[in-house]
């Protein structure tokens, strides 16, 4: 019975636990990319694409450090591996947009997500620079425009927005608003509400001296909530 | 949480009882959603034959129709302690249904009352 029962849940979280376990995926999408760094830049796109996805997820400020440092290690891993003699990798860049093979559109796509990958997380997440011969290698081309953001993420946004148009979320926070005395004292509540005095909820007061809204679960007591109830519905 | 918990505490249950099949987590879990929609349901068509409107009390109605599944749990619990994991049958699984039954209605009554 126990094993069929992790076996249901594990199918049944298993995508949810690939988007969360933010380590795990980065390693995952740094084996890949530099598998594909060193077999075809053709393949890179994906890696690419996996290495974005993994960034770019609210998690990733968590463990972003070593992500950089990571990442940093596996674009290396692609100048050496393209062209082994540059030093600098401004002689990359010239080499991929320069080429006449068709692969290099692949590559050029692929650079500018990588180049994304280093906006988005300098900008949002305070995750520190590269150092300073990546800083020059995305210096070189700083006029483009980057083309983001990927289609993976296209599909939650597009959930996400559905959602917030039927349910409106803001009021729905309200009842998840609770703490561990509210929590407590509500189940208690709930079992033995003979001796309970006051069942009125309380209001906040406005900044007419009037009564505003109500106050959330977790300063009154008499709120509804919907954390005891069931946190799916 | 507590429909959550009630859904795999009867499921557990039911393990214990050796009649564990893995469908019957989403059996249990549909009937109790359906049983929660058609009890909004029912207070939605309440309000309207006694024309209340109240617009924004949709999630108020929805939060309080889960305090139910707070009781069922204690029931299930303690009925199952009492029997030996035989059911939830007996005086005793009666007895503490019925005060988890009454200590619910009055909350829902005192509740509602000076809402």
């Amino acid at each position: 019975m126990a094993e069929s029962l992790v076996s249901f849940l594990s199918t049944t979280f298993h995508s949810r636990r690939i988007v969360f376990q933010q380590l795990h995926l980065i390693r995952i999408a740094e084996s890949a990319f530099q598998l594909s760094a060193f077999s075809s830049l053709l393949t890179c796109q994906d890696a690419a694409t996996y290495l974005w996805a993994a960034c770019s997820s609210p998690l990733a400020s968590a463990s972003s450090s070593s992500a950089t440092t990571r990442f940093h290690c596996s674009t290396t891993t692609l100048t050496t591996s393209t062209s082994p003699s540059a030093t600098a990798s401004t002689k990359l860049w010239q080499s991929l947009s320069t080429a006449s093979d068709p692969r290099s559109k692949w590559s050029e796509s692929c650079f500018w997500r990588i180049r994304g990958i280093y906006e988005r997380s300098n900008s949002s997440d305070g995750i520190p620079s590269w150092p300073n011969s990546t800083q020059a290698w995305t210096g070189v081309c700083g006029t483009k425009r980057q083309r983001f953001p990927i289609s993976c993420d296209f599909a939650a946004e597009a959930n996400v927005l559905q959602f917030n148009r039927y349910v409106n979320v803001s009021a729905l926070k309200h009842y998840f608003n609770v703490s561990n005395a509210y929590v407590v004292n509500k189940l208690f509540l709930v079992l033995f509400p003979w001796r309970h005095k006051p069942w009125s909820r309380k209001q906040s007061v406005g900044p007419n001296g009037q009564e505003g809204w109500f106050l959330p679960p977790r300063e009154d007591l008499n709120s509804p909530d919907m954390y005891i109830p069931g946190e799916s519905r | 949480m507590a429909f959550v918990t009630y859904i795999l505490l009867s499921t557990l249950l039911a393990g214990l009882r050796g009649a564990f099949q893995p469908e019957l987590l989403g059996y249990t879990a549909s009937t109790a959603f359906a049983i929660v929609i058609f009890e909004i349901l029912g207070l939605k068509l309440g309000c309207y034959l006694l024309s209340i409107s109240n617009e924004s009390q949709l999630l108020d109605l929805v939060a309080y129709s889960g305090y139910k599944f707070v009781g069922i749990i204690i029931s299930l619990t303690l009925s199952a302690l009492f029997s030996g994991g035989e059911g939830s049958g007996g005086w005793a699984g009666w007895l503490v249904f019925a005060y988890t039954f009454f200590a619910n209605a009055f909350f829902l009554v005192s509740s509602h009352n000076n809402t």
